[in-house]
C-alpha cells in the first residue's frame, strides 16, 4: 500500500513536472517552427481546382485531411499552441511565489550563509571606526546605486544596495504577455469578421460581403463623398483617398478622408481603402458644349445626366443623352459596339426631337469632336463625362485587437527588462573588533555578470581605501 | 548620384578593414590593430553620410523619404547596423579578432547591391501602403536584430574555428568563454530586436490591410525565426546550452535569418515582396 501510494505520487508529480518543464517548451517552440516552415512551403488557402493542378486525386485528398493547405487553422498546429499556452500557464503559476518573492522580499542582512553562496565576495581589515567609515561606504554606495540602506543586528551593522529590482518579473510579464497575445487573437477568430463593399461615388451601402460570399448588415450606412487617387510626376500612383461620411439612425454622425494606412472607425468596425475602379455602367453628370456648326461662336455649355435631356432655348430642340458607351467601335458589320468599360473612345447617342417628334439620332465622340459624321445643323462637344469611380473598401471588426496590442506592448516592456536591465545587489557587513573595523562585502547580479564583476572590483578598491 | 558612388567608395573601404583585421590576426601588430578600426569607422561614417545624402537627395526628386523602403536600401543598411554592432563590440569587449570575420559580411553585401543588376539603386517614389512611420520603425527595428544576428553567427563560426579547428595554437583567437559570452550579448539584443520588429510590422499591417497576421510568408518565416530563438535562450537557461552547442545554434538560426530576409523574397512569393 505504502509503496502504491508513493508511486502515485510519484507520477502526478512528474506529470506536473511534464507541463511546467522547459523540456517541453524547447520541444514545443521547436516543433512550431519546424511546422510552420510547411506553410510557407506548400500554398495556402487556394481553391480545390488550383490544387489539383498540381497534386493527383489522392495525394489532394491526404493532404487536404491533413490539413496542411490551412495549416495555420489546422486542428493540429491550434493543438500545439495550446500545448504551449499550458505549458507557459503551468509555469506562470509555478513561478507567482517566486515572482511575489523576488517583489516583496529584500535581504538587506548579510548571512552567513548568503556569504556561502555568493561568488563575489571579500574581506577587508581596517583601523578606522565605524562611525567614520559610515558616511564613507554610504557615499561610495550612493555612486552606483539609489537610496543605501543601513541596518544593525546584534551590534553589526549591515550596508545593503541594489539595483533594477523589478527587471526580475521581466521573464514572467513576457510570459503572461504571450498568453494575453493568443487570447486576443482567439477573439477575433471567434468574434471578429472581415469584409469587402465598393461604394461608387455618391453612393451608401449598410452591407458588407464576406469571405463566404454572404452579405453582413453593419447597422448603419457609410456613403462615399468622393474618390482620388493622385500621382507621382512618373506616373506611379501617390495616394488613394476616400472620403466617407457615416450616417447611423438617419443622422449624419461623421466623415472623414481615409487613405492608405489611415483608416476609419466607427463602432468597432474599420474601413480601409483596398482598392478603386470605375463604375462604367454607373456615370456621373456630362457637359457637352452646343454651338451651331461652321460658327465662330463659342457656344453654350449643358450639364445632364445620361437618359436625360435638355433643350436648347429659342429652337424648340430636346437633345436627350440616350446611351454612352465607354469604348465605342464599328463591327464588321457596321452596328455599333462597346468593347470595353475601360474610357479607350467614350461617345455619346444623342436623341434630337423637336416637340414630340424624333428628329435626329447621332453619335459623339470625345476624342473625335470634328467627326463628320454627325447630323444636324449643330455640333456637339463632349467636354467631359463625370466618370463615377467606386472606391474599395475592406471592412473589417476585430474585438481582440486591442487585447493583441496591450499583450504586444507588455512583451516589449518584459523583454527589455530582462535583457537590458539586471538585477544587482551589494552587501557590506561591518563589525568592530579591537581597535579595526572588519568588512565583509558580497554582491550579486543576475545578468552580464562579466560587467558586475568590473563594478564590484570598482567597489571593493573603494572601499579599501576609506 | 553622390550616395552611390559614396557607397562603392564605402565597399572598397570595408573590404580593406577586412584585409587589415587579417593582418592585425597573423601579426598581432597593435598599430594595425588600430588602423584596421579607424579604417573601418571611417567607411561607417562614409556610409552614414551616403545614407543621409540619398534621403536628401530623395526630396530633391520631390518623393522624400528615409532610404529604406526596396531591396537595395535595406541591403545597404544592414551593411551599416552591422558595421556599427561590430565597431560598439569590439570597443566593449576589447577584442579586434572579430573583425576579420564581420566586416566581409559587409563588404560582401554592399557589393552585391552594386556590382550586380538584379538591385535597383534608383530612388523609387512609395506606393501608397509603404507610407507609414510602422514602416521605419519596423524596418529599423528588424534589420538592429538581424545586424545583431549576424555578429552572433559571426562569432560562433570562429568559436568553432577556435574549438575545433585551431586547439593547440591557443592565443591567435580570443578565448572561448569571451567568445561564448559575446554571443549571448548578441542574441540577446538580436531578439529583443525582433520582437519589436514584429509587433511593429504586424501595427503597421494592420494600417495598411485591416489585419495585424495574415500568415504571410514573410511574417510567418520571422516568426519561426522568433521561435527559434525563443527556444534558444530556454535551452540555454536550462540545460546550460553553452559553447559549442550555443554556436552551432547561432548559425541554424542565422540562416532562419537569412531565408527570412533573402528566401523569402526570392523563392516564396507574399505581400512583402517588394516588387
Ligand atoms: C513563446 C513562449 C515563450 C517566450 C517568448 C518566452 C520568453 C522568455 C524570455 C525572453 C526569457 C528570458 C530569457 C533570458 O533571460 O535569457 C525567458 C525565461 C524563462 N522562461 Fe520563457 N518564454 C516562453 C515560454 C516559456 C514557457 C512555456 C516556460 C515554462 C516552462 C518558460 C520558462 C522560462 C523560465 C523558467 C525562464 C527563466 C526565468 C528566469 O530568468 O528566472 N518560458 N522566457
Amino acid at each position: 500500500m505504502k509503496h502504491n501510494k508513493g508511486k502515485t505520487e510519484g507520477s502526478k508529480k512528474r506529470k506536473n513536472d511534464f507541463l511546467t518543464s522547459l523540456k517541453l517548451t524547447i520541444a514545443l517552440l521547436l516543433l512550431l517552427a519546424a511546422v510552420s516552415i510547411i506553410g510557407t512551403l506548400l500554398p495556402q488557402n487556394l481553391t480545390e481546382g488550383e490544387y489539383l493542378r498540381h497534386y493527383d486525386t489522392a495525394s489532394y485528398n491526404m493532404l487536404k485531411t491533413l490539413g496542411v493547405f490551412d495549416l495555420y487553422h489546422s486542428w493540429w498546429f491550434i493543438l500545439l499552441l495550446f500545448l504551449l499556452c499550458i505549458n507557459l500557464l503551468a509555469c506562470s503559476i509555478k513561478n507567482v511565489s517566486r515572482t511575489l518573492k523576488i517583489l516583496t522580499q529584500v535581504n538587506p542582512l548579510l548571512t552567513d550563509d548568503q556569504i556561502k553562496n555568493l561568488t563575489l565576495k571579500t574581506r577587508i581589515d581596517k583601523k578606522i571606526s565605524l562611525n567614520d567609515a559610515r558616511e564613507k561606504i554610504v557615499r561610495i554606495l550612493k555612486k552606483d546605486f539609489p537610496s543605501p540602506q543601513e541596518n544593525s543586528e546584534n551590534g553589526i551593522r549591515h550596508f545593503f544596495c541594489e539595483k533594477a529590482r523589478y527587471s526580475r518579473l521581466g521573464f514572467f510579464i513576457t510570459h503572461i504577455s504571450v498568453l494575453i497575445i493568443l487570447i486576443g487573437g482567439l477573439m477575433g477568430t471567434f468574434w471578429g469578421l472581415k469584409g469587402n463593399v465598393e461604394i461608387p461615388e455618391g453612393a451608401s451601402i449598410h452591407q458588407v460581403r464576406l469571405p463566404n460570399g454572404l452579405m453582413f448588415d453593419l447597422g448603419f450606412m457609410v456613403r462615399c463623398d468622393d474618390f482620388n487617387v493622385a500621382y507621382y510626376p512618373n506616373g506611379a500612383p501617390k495616394d488613394y483617398k476616400s472620403s466617407l461620411t457615416i450616417f447611423d439612425d438617419g443622422k449624419e454622425v461623421l466623415t472623414k478622408i481615409i487613405e492608405v494606412n489611415h483608416p476609419l472607425k466607427y463602432k468597432g468596425f474599420a474601413f480601409y481603402q483596398e482598392s478603386f475602379g470605375e463604375a462604367a455602367d454607373q456615370r456621373g453628370e456630362i457637359t457637352l458644349r452646343v454651338r451651331k456648326k461652321r460658327s465662330k461662336e463659342p457656344g453654350r455649355e449643358f450639364h445632364v445626366n445620361l437618359g436625360e435631356s435638355f433643350t436648347l432655348p429659342t429652337t424648340g430642340l430636346r437633345i436627350k443623352v440616350n446611351r454612352f458607351f465607354p469604348d465605342f467601335i464599328l463591327d464588321e458589320n457596321g452596328t455599333v459596339m462597346n468593347r470595353s468599360f475601360a474610357l479607350h473612345n467614350p461617345a455619346l447617342e444623342l436623341l434630337i426631337f423637336k416637340g414630340d417628334e424624333l428628329q435626329t439620332q447621332t453619335w459623339v465622340f470625345q476624342k473625335f469632336p470634328d467627326f463628320h459624321g454627325s447630323k444636324g445643323e449643330y455640333q456637339f462637344l463632349i467636354q467631359d463625362i463625370g466618370t463615377k469611380v467606386y472606391t474599395g473598401l475592406q471592412v473589417t471588426k476585430d474585438p481582440g485587437v486591442n487585447v493583441v496590442w496591450a499583450g504586444c506592448i507588455l512583451m516589449i516592456l518584459g523583454i527589455l527588462s530582462t535583457f537590458f536591465f539586471s538585477h544587482q545587489q551589494v552587501w557590506i557587513r561591518t563589525k568592530t573588533v579591537g581597535n579595526n573595523l572588519e568588512l565583509v562585502m558580497a554582491g550579486t547580479a543576475r545578468k552580464n555578470r562579466i560587467g558586475f564583476e568590473k563594478v564590484f572590483e570598482r567597489l571593493k578598491a573603494e572601499i579599501e581605501n576609506i | 548620384m553622390v550616395s552611390s558612388r559614396i557607397l562603392s567608395v564605402v565597399t572598397f573601404v570595408y573590404l580593406l578593414s577586412t584585409f587589415l583585421y587579417i593582418c592585425y590576426l597573423a601579426f598581432r601588430s597593435k598599430v594595425i590593430g588600430n588602423l584596421a578600426t579607424m579604417v573601418t569607422l571611417s567607411g561607417l561614417i562614409g556610409q552614414i553620410a551616403a545614407f543621409i545624402l540619398r534621403w536628401k537627395e530623395s526630396y530633391a526628386l520631390g518623393y522624400g523619404h528615409i532610404p529604406l523602403s526596396n531591396q537595395f536600401e535595406s541591403m545597404v543598411f544592414f551593411a551599416l547596423v552591422i558595421i556599427f554592432i561590430y565597431l560598439v563590440i569590439e570597443y566593449k569587449v576589447k577584442i579586434k579578432t572579430l573583425g576579420a570575420f564581420v566586416t566581409p559580411v559587409a563588404s560582401i553585401l554592399l557589393a552585391l547591391t552594386t556590382l550586380t543588376d538584379s538591385f535597383s539603386n534608383e530612388i523609387q517614389p512609395l506606393v501608397p501602403a509603404l507610407q507609414s512611420n510602422w514602416l521605419t520603425y519596423h524596418v529599423i527595428t528588424c534589420f538592429i536584430g538581424y545586424a545583431a544576428f549576424a555578429v552572433s553567427f559571426g562569432v560562433s563560426i570562429i568559436y568553432l574555428i577556435a574549438t575545433v579547428a585551431l586547439k593547440e595554437r591557443q592565443g591567435i583567437l580570443p578565448d572561448e568563454g569571451v567568445l561564448d559570452d559575446v554571443n549571448y550579448k548578441a542574441i540577446a539584443i538580436g531578439f529583443p530586436m525582433l520582437t519589436i520588429g514584429i509587433i511593429t510590422g504586424a501595427a503597421w499591417a494592420n494600417y495598411a490591410w485591416g489585419s495585424y497576421w495574415s500568415w504571410d510568408p514573410k511574417e510567418t518565416w520571422s516568426l519561426i525565426t522568433w521561435f527559434f530563438y525563443a527556444a534558444f535562450l530556454h535551452a540555454r537557461y536550462t540545460h546550460g546550452w553553452r559553447g559549442k552547442k550555443a554556436a552551432i545554434l547561432s548559425i541554424v538560426g542565422f540562416v532562419a535569418v537569412i531565408f527570412t530576409y533573402f528566401g523569402v523574397n526570392y523563392l516564396l512569393t507574399g505581400l512583402h515582396s517588394y516588387a
